[in-house]
């Protein structure tokens, strides 16, 4: 219902359920406020936004006046101004005037309006009211003497976030705000309450008293630590990042960060970088030289190895942190110039498992669905994904949909920050994930709650039916750790919800057969008719900041750039046409592939761009000595990393604050990320290395002017990137597929490309089901009984994070996870040491005990150098990340 | 007329009396650098900073001056220290870029840094005219600077 209402003398129409200060400001009309943020729950805690009514006698707060037909609103009068100036006079009474070393000066909102409203004079000539204050965490800094109790901080983490760390305590003028008992903040960091704050009260410790807000230029770009793409903006002074902070109402994540995003930017100018590229001279040692002399050396060199040897033995690993730019010049680089299809990224879990498992059942190659229909889902199902951790962002938008009555049920091992929210978190064992979605399709089977317009289509499901007959709702149930009911009731909500969606994360595709788990999951959604539309789709989500972008760049052993087969003669050719130069036949190696060759000699020269296999590549001592064997190891790199120290040549990249390009994110978001800084010392960009380093082999069509360049050719090659360029980028992002046709709806407001894939659904050829029997898992090794889950932290990020202050004050160490009752089990305490031991090596861990972890179960951070889970992890035909399930012993040590 | 002069001397006589007249009166310049001129009270010199009573510095490390300073000629470094209170960690103002202006006198809201009387800044290293908050700060202990 829109209603008429005047303010200040003019008419506006607004709808009917926003409040008078929304109104205002459509009109441009700004009342001063100190409580409100968009996306908040309105308090009228503050009594700033005082506006006279007619026909009201008292003044009334803006913020929690919805709007009324008819109604006659003046923010101006006398009366207000002075209920404004007396209102601000009230506050200062006790807010310290320390403006002159507050960091939030500059950005202050009492700052600015004591300045613009306030009088100069104060009629209180009492005392302040000092209140005693300790550091409550060593990131997030309180001073309560600066707190005016507006509760942004309380509201934002509660309805944002969904943690509830803080709240107000005490009473009246006694009021303040911090963590439960006063004790030290126990939370996420995800910074919300520092950003809501209107004054100095919940500061960044950071960057406590280095920098002012005011010396600081903003840039905006795209988040490196996952593949949500968040939105941040870079604060920088003299060509050092000082801090982040959120850009209010841009980017999918409509200015929210989490604690890498918002805490981790510390690695950009960390003391450790390297400034200028290093070449080993005759004496084995790395020495600092200059960029022509090492792109001479590796150019010689890879060329004379490329010629000698042929293409095979010459391979590229490139991180899927790198932007499209980089990885699409990195394979053209490996392919065309050095004429090996050995490329890859190191983990190929994307490309060479969950993608051939999409192509086969829909026929895409990504995601479905957008983000943001996650705001507004009816149902979902979580299988395998921890989301808050994987992808803090999407996290929230699942918790907003439970905020909103949307039916979440989680599907993993162990608890996560979702489960207290959730209507239902199903603890199933790793492994077991199968036979849950079997069990949930069988329900669907039996009572009829499929989709009659898929029924129509099949006519009849007799596989599907065939493939759950052998094992009843309690077999299932029972080796599920669930109930019947439970499985019921999820599969009766997912069924009957308008809009249900599946997010598929790396625990269950980890897993040896997680194509099954997948295929059985692609089942239930065709079942359930819940592909397709809005709210409707699939979300294979895994951490890798740009995993989708290097699959469409073609940085994969099989595939050329924008999803081309290698074997496929007229795709290669067509390729070949566009670069002018030759593309090799035969597929190349993965990662995995490329290390063992080169134990066994055969391959003999490796480039690895921002890779570092020593942390992160199973193998330990074996992978080691594969990578010493080398003749030739090319590393780019931000920092001397174990794996950087032994190269020959080790040339200096910069980070994502350093340069400009673009980033593909996990719902197909083409997004333009742009420079803060200038590269640090003597460093540049991936793709002007790797372009410099195409022309030094002598090969002229890798020479590029810069990155916008590159995403021309880009755009020529893959055919679902061929409307992009950088300008057209430039607001939010666009998904793709996106052609030259589509270039024109960009100006329309809100246009963000392909919001949803298969529209008319799945095509005649797709249209059936791969009815997995439910499966059955060998029990594990008695030699090795324990299964070791090898994850992520909320707080990190790969290896790379490592080299962050801020975020090793979170979590430095890693300590091996166990439920109270296995430690029980196996006598270890809580803080005692053992000794981790597979089949491939072994460390010495400390034990930490944890309630969310499932018993029976073992979990371990892969960040950190204390842990170096490369030793326990078993290197096999299966890729790499693969290995992250490990079975392994526990013992004292 | 001319021809009278001519014969006369006239503008040598003028010339030469005012010559002896000044001869015998008390000079005008000094004797520089033996002697110093002294000067204005408010003469912008070379900037000092001034401490508390105690001892303490009085910068707390605001950044206005380095912020309002028209040919950006000072920077400032500051951090967190030990009590978790702001340190003024590095404070250099640059006498080469400094015009002089008095801003920084003005802006400051605790009275730190003023503009000194000190006027000879003629060096042989330019590197020497990025004065240090420690020379500032010894300069500033001059009696003369009692006042501020």
């Amino acid at each position: 219902m829109m209603v008429r209402l005047t303010i200040d003398g003019r008419q506006i129409m607004v709808d009917g359920h926003v409040n008078v200060l929304d109104a205002a400001s459509k009109l441009g009309i700004h009342i001063p406020t100190f409580c409100h943020q968009a996306r908040l729950s309105d308090l009228g805690a503050c009594r700033m936004c005082l506006v006279e009514v007619e026909g009201m006698g008292k003044l009334q707060t803006a913020c929690t006046l919805a709007v009324n037909d008819g109604m006659v609103v003046r923010t101006d009068t006398p009366r207000v101004e002075k209920a404004r100036r007396m209102m601000l006079e009230f506050l200062l009474i006790n807010h310290p005037l320390e403006c002159t070393v507050c960091d939030a000066s500059g950005e202050c909102t009492l700052q600015d309006l004591a300045f613009k409203h306030g009088s100069a004079e104060t009629r209180f000539k009492g005392k302040k009211r000092i209140l005693r204050d300790h550091i409550i965490s060593p990131l997030i800094d309180r001073n309560l003497n600066r707190c005016i109790q507006c509760k942004r901080c309380v509201r934002v983490c509660e309805e944002i976030q969904g943690v509830t760390a803080l709240g107000m305590s005490y009473r009246g003028a006694a009021t303040v705000v911090g963590p439960f008992m006063d004790k030290s903040l126990d939370c996420e960091y995800c910074s919300h309450c520092i950003w809501s704050c209107p004054v100095g009260a919940i500061t960044s410790r950071a960057m406590k008293h280095k920098v002012r807000t005011w010396e600081m230029e903003k840039s905006e770009a795209i988040c490196p630590y996952c593949s949500c793409g968040c939105t941040l903006s870079y604060n920088y002074r003299d060509n050092v990042v000082y801090r982040v902070t959120h850009a209010e109402g841009r980017g999918l994540n409509m200015g929210s960060l989490c604690s890498k995003g918002f805490f981790g930017y510390d690695v950009i100018n960390h003391p450790d970088r390297i400034t200028a590229p290093m070449v080993r001279d005759a004496d084995g040692v790395l020495r600092r030289t200059t960029w022509q002399s090492a792109l001479e050396e590796v150019a010689r060199n890879m060329k004379r190895i490329s010629r000698e040897s042929g293409g095979k033995a010459v391979g590229g690993i490139a991180s899927d942190r790198l932007t499209n730019e980089d990885l699409y010049l990195f394979q053209k680089l490996m392919r065309m110039v050095f004429s090996s299809n050995n490329v890859d990224t190191p983990s190929g879990l994307w490309s060479r498992t969950v993608v051939p498992v999409l192509e086969k059942r829909m026929g895409v190659r990504a995601a479905t669905n957008s983000l943001d229909d996650l705001n507004y889902t009816d149902a979902l199902l979580i299988v395998g994904c921890d989301i808050t951790v994987a992808n803090p962002i999407s996290g929230l938008k699942v918790k907003q949909a439970i905020r909103r009555g949307g039916l979440v049920t989680e599907v993993n091992p162990g608890k996560t920050a979702l489960s207290r929210l959730a209507r239902r978190s199903l603890a199933v064992p790793v492994g077991k994930e199968l036979a849950l979605v079997k069990g949930l399709i069988k329900v669907i089977l039996e009572e009829g709650l499929y989709d009659s317009e898929t029924l129509g289509k099949y006519g009849k499901f007799s596989e599907l039916e065939f493939s759950v007959r052998d094992k009843s709702l309690k077999e299932i149930a029972r080796e599920t750790d669930c109930s019947v009911d439970e499985i019921t009731q999820t599969a009766r909500e997912f069924a009957g919800a308008k809009k249900a969606s599946i997010i598929f994360g790396e625990t269950a595709v980890l897993q040896a057969g997680g194509e099954k788990v997948l295929e059985a999951v692609i089942d239930l959604l065709v079942l359930t008719g819940k592909l397709g539309q809005e709210g409707c789709g699939l979300y294979p989500i895994l951490s890798g900041t740009n995993f989708q972008g290097a699959l469409d760049m073609g940085v994969s052993p099989n595939w050329l750039p924008g999803h081309a087969a290698v074997s496929s003669d007229s795709e290669r050719k067509r390729v070949e046409k566009a670069w002018n130069g030759k593309v090799p036949k035969d597929g190349g190696k993965s990662a995995y592939e490329m290390i063992q060759a080169a134990a066994a000699g055969k391959l003999k020269a490796l480039y690895l761009a921002g890779v570092n296999p020593l942390a992160t590549f199973p193998g330990g001592e074996d992978l080691e000595k594969a990578l010493k064997k080398m003749e030739f190891l090319v590393v780019q790199e931000l920092f001397l990393t174990d794996t950087a120290k032994l190269a020959d040549v080790v040339l200096p990249a910069t980070s994502l604050a350093e340069k400009n390009g673009t980033l593909t994110n996990v719902e197909r978001r083409v997004q333009k990320t742009s420079k803060a800084i200038d590269g640090l010392g003597h460093s540049l960009p991936d793709w002007k290395i790797f372009s410099d380093l195409g022309v030094a082999c002598g090969e002229e069509g890798m020479n590029y002017l810069n990155s916008s360049e590159v995403m021309d050719e880009i755009a020529s090659v893959v055919p679902f990137y061929s409307g992009i360029n950088h300008q057209i980028l430039a607001d939010n992002g666009l998904q793709w597929p996106f052609s030259r046709d589509d270039a024109r709806e960009v100006y329309h407001e809100g246009y963000l490309g392909t919001r949803h894939l298969l529209p008319e659904g799945l095509s005649k050829d797709k249209q059936f089901f791969a009815a997995v029997p439910v499966w059955e898992t060998h029990s594990a090794d008695s030699k090795y009984p324990m299964t070791l889950v090898l994850g992520d932290l909320l707080f990190h990020s790969g290896s790379f994070t490592r080299y962050s202050e801020s975020l090793n004050q979170l979590a430095a160490q890693a300590t091996l996870l166990m439920n109270p009752q296995t430690g029980m089990g196996l006598d270890v305490q809580d803080g005692s040491s053992v000794r981790a031991v597979s089949t491939q090596g072994e460390f010495t861990v400390t034990v930490s005990y944890s309630e969310d972890i499932a018993p029976g179960m073992l979990f371990l951070p892969r960040h950190f150098k204390n842990a170096p889970v490369s030793a326990l992890m078993i290197p096999g035909p299966d890729d790499q990340a693969r290995t992250a399930i490990v079975h392994v012993r526990v013992v004292k040590a | 007329m001319g021809l009278m002069t001519n014969i006369l001397q006239t503008d040598l006589i003028k010339g030469l009396s005012l010559t002896i007249r000044y001869f015998f009166s008390k000079p005008v310049t000094l004797r520089y650098p033996e002697v110093y001129y002294d000067l204005p009270e408010r003469f912008r010199g070379a900037q000092i900073l001034k401490r508390h009573e105690d001892g303490k510095e009085r910068c707390v490390g605001c950044g206005l001056c380095a912020e309002i300073c028209p040919s950006r000629a000072i920077a400032m470094e500051t951090s967190e220290g030990e009590d978790h209170e702001k340190v003024v960690n590095s404070y250099v103002i640059d006498l080469g870029l400094c015009i002089y202006c008095g801003y920084c006198q003005e802006v400051c809201p605790v009275d730190a840094v003023f503009m000194g009387q000190d006027f000879e800044l003629t060096i042989t290293d330019p590197g020497k005219l990025k004065v240090t908050k420690e020379q500032m700060l010894t300069k500033g202990d001059n009696p003369r600077y009692d006042r501020l």
